[in-house]
């Protein structure tokens, strides 16, 4: 199965580019493996941003711009559009 | 409690020096211990102020209107991001009420002075500047920085001020009484809500400041400890997107999630985003970054125009405003019309809002200016200098889109988008519906600042684009923490590093005044500073039918979003149960059991039940 990863603000700043499609050999996948395998792939996003399997409360993920998401155990499908950015939206 | 000694109180001095512009004369009265740690500073003692002033019935610009300064406790201790101040006064664009802040030394020296507040009334025989040195007030003329932009006056103010001297000032905007003009200092603009206004109409071009009263802190070993530790924590993950990015990267967040408004509304995503986005920007831009005083975080990311040498300051409200709300692609001229609005001393939000409603009506040929359209940069740049000098169409687009729908008629009010006469910020309701709550409801009018209910909508709590039982106590409990951080006064931006906000909020204030303040107690603090500005708004004349989001926004999905819609039944349930949550009538009136628990009795509720 194939996902997409958009990266927004800090997110974006420490991976280093702005959106990844991710390759696993499930059907489906969770959160929390998309979060690991991301950890994997961009050390630096790691550093800042990842706790094991989760974010840290200053990131946020939205599905497909639609619901938030913190739970690791929660299932993404294949198609499916994962953005990371800062949590705080105040301008 | 039994009042103390004024003397004998920490980080207050328990004064408010009131001015009388028309008299020529100040004095300086006692603001009781157990007023202050009732309504604690900023946003809430200036609201105290103002009923005190029964400022709710006088016209904003008339010269029996007040307007406060008001500082807080926090104010001159070494805390991260304290060096702050709001600004308070009946507003002319919403003739409600209005608190605007903003940071600079002129809250340093004006606490310096020896006083927690500074009113001012009365109007100036001609115009002039206000000095307060040390507490001593005297009126000098400023027939020659009238016409004067901003940091042209600040600069002509500190040649003829030096040594330690702080600097309020207006614009042109303010001077012809744009109502939505703002009060400068060292950059930085009380905005929204046209407090620049009211000094113009008070003939007053500056406020200047200087003091040498030192505050006393309750427990000064401890706050320089807490403080190295808040400082610390600023440089953590909660605020790397202020530091690194600033707050101008929400634009393509908003815009992946339709919920940027773009063309007066009309859409929730913009084609031009990746243009004026500030990823963009510091690719071909030289970029530097800027402190508030006594700031450790430094948010303020400054690019510069093509010319090289100017820079300006981006922020995300000026990116919304002036690019996708009036669809404007090219970052040149968004850069150059957040100049100029700073300049000129505009609310930036309140510009943009209101040509970006007048481009719509254009278009639709309710307003006889072909000129202005959606995406030309030229008419954007040309309406600002109209408006700031209230020339041609600029007069009438100087009072802002409720009234300017009221001029045009055709039922423009529908679209003009605003709540209670202030333009909306950049977050659409539609898509961000806690948030809608948070501007319908908010006493200043379509808020984004005095509710940050948007971080609900930001979060796995809700679905943001649904109303749910929880909306109205989620949007309540956000302003609450609002009505906390605006009144101690700490940046908003630093909220992300607490893990109990009331916990610390205690603490810091129990460092500096020595009271044994509970999170329960601030919990009631916020509801008395939330009920005290509706008190002052039903005195102004408010009625239920304002809390409520333009009409387009309650009848049309977001095109660009079907999922994105509001229903005008639903969304009146959601403000009843937000009444209700607050304990008052379930359409929004204060009883008079409420007012007498909160010690707000001295203050009538006119008008309702
Ligand atoms: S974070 Fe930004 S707005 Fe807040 S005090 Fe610092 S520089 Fe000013």
């Amino acid at each position: 199965m194939n996902l997409r990863v958009e990266f927004y603000g800090i997110p974006r700043s420490r991976a280093g580019v702005s959106d990844v499609v991710l390759t696993f050999e499930t059907p489906e996948t969770t959160f929390g493996e998309v979060v690991s395998e991301i950890a994997n792939q961009f050390p630096q996003f790691a550093f800042s941003c990842v706790l094991g399997d989760r974010l840290l409360p200053s990131f946020s993920a939205n599905i497909n711009g639609d619901r938030f998401v913190n739970d690791p155990a929660m299932v993404v499908h294949h198609g499916d559009t994962i953005l990371l950015l800062s949590s705080d939206a105040g301008g | 409690m039994p009042d103390r000694d004024t003397s004998t109180l920490h980080a207050y001095h328990g004064t408010c020096l009131r001015v009388d512009l028309t008299a020529g004369a100040a004095t300086a009265l006692p603001l009781p211990e157990r007023r202050l740690r009732q309504f604690l500073g900023g946003s809430g003692l200036g609201t105290l102020l103002l009923l005190q002033e029964n400022a709710a019935a006088a016209d904003a610009l008339s010269p029996e209107a007040s307007l406060a300064f008001a500082f807080s406790p926090l104010v001159g201790s070494p805390l991260t991001t304290s060096a702050k101040f709001a600004v308070v006064c009946k507003s002319p664009l919403t003739e409600r009420i209005n608190d605007s802040l903003a940071s600079s030394g002129f809250a340093i020296a004006g606490k310096k002075t020896g006083h927690d507040a500074i009113v001012l009334t009365g109007k100036a025989a001609v115009p002039s500047i206000v000095v307060i040195d040390e507490g001593h007030v005297h009126l000098e003329p400023a027939g020659d920085l009238w016409g004067l932009e901003c940091s042209a006056t600040q600069q002509r103010l500190q040649e003829r001020y030096p040594g330690g001297f702080e600097f309020a000032v207006i614009g042109p905007a303010g001077e012809n009484q744009v109502l939505y003009a703002t009060i400068s200092h060292d950059g930085r603009h009380a905005g929204r809500g046209g407090s620049g206004a009211v000094l113009g109409a008070k003939n007053v071009k500056a406020v200047v400041v200087r003091g040498s009263r030192e505050i006393r802190w309750a427990h000064p070993e401890p706050l320089i400890a807490y403080a190295r530790q808040l400082s610390k924590k600023s440089f953590g993950p909660a605020t790397a997107k202020y530091r690194e990015l600033g707050t101008a990267t929400n634009l393509l967040v908003f815009n992946r999630l339709k919920a940027l408004p773009t063309r007066n509304f009309q859409q929730g995503s913009f084609a031009g985003a990746e243009a004026i986005a500030p990823e963009s920007l510091a690719e071909t831009r030289s970029r530097t970054r800027a402190y508030c005083a006594a700031c450790t975080i430094g948010c303020e990311h400054l690019y510069s125009l093509d010319n090289g040498k100017d820079r300006v300051r981006l922020e995300y409200e000026n990116l919304f405003a002036l690019g996708s709300l009036c669809d404007i692609r090219d970052p040149e001229v968004v850069l150059l019309a957040s100049k100029r609005c700073d300049e000129l001393g505009l609310d930036t939000i309140s510009t943009g809002g209101t040509l970006a409603f007048a481009m719509e009506c254009a278009e639709r040929g309710f307003l006889n200016a072909p000129w202005l359209r959606f995406g030309n940069g030229e008419s954007l740049l040309r309406a600002i200098e109209l408006i700031a000098a209230r020339q041609d169409l600029g007069d009438v687009l100087a009072l802002g889109s409720r009234r300017l729908a009221e001029h045009i008629g055709h039922d423009s009010i529908r679209w003009a988008p605003q709540v209670k006469g202030l333009e909306m910020p950049g977050y659409e309701p539609r898509a961000l519906q806690t948030m809608a709550l948070g501007l319908a409801v908010g006493a200043r009018g379509a808020d984004h600042n005095r509710s940050g209910a948007y971080e609900v909508d930001f979060s796995a709590f809700v679905d943001r684009r649904q109303i749910s039982e929880h909306t109205a106590r989620l949007a309540a409990q956000s302003e609450d923490k609002a009505a906390i951080m605006d009144s101690l006064i700490l940046c908003k931006f630093l909220r992300g590093v607490f893990e109990d906000f009331y916990e610390d909020a205690a603490e810091m204030l129990h460092l500096v005044s020595g009271w044994d303040v509970a999170s329960t107690e601030l919990q009631q603090i916020a509801a008395r500073i939330v009920t005290a500005k509706k008190l002052f708004n039903i005195q102004a004349g408010w009625s239920p039918e304002e809390d409520t989001l333009p009409a387009r926004m309650l009848s049309e999905p977001l095109p660009d979003d079907p999922h994105a819609q509001l229903g005008p039944a639903e969304f009146k349930d959601a403000v009843s149960a937000y009444n209700l949550w607050r304990n008052w009538t379930e359409e929004g009136w204060i009883c008079a059991e409420l007012r007498a628990q909160l010690d707000l009795d001295a203050f009538p509720a006119a008008g309702g039940p």
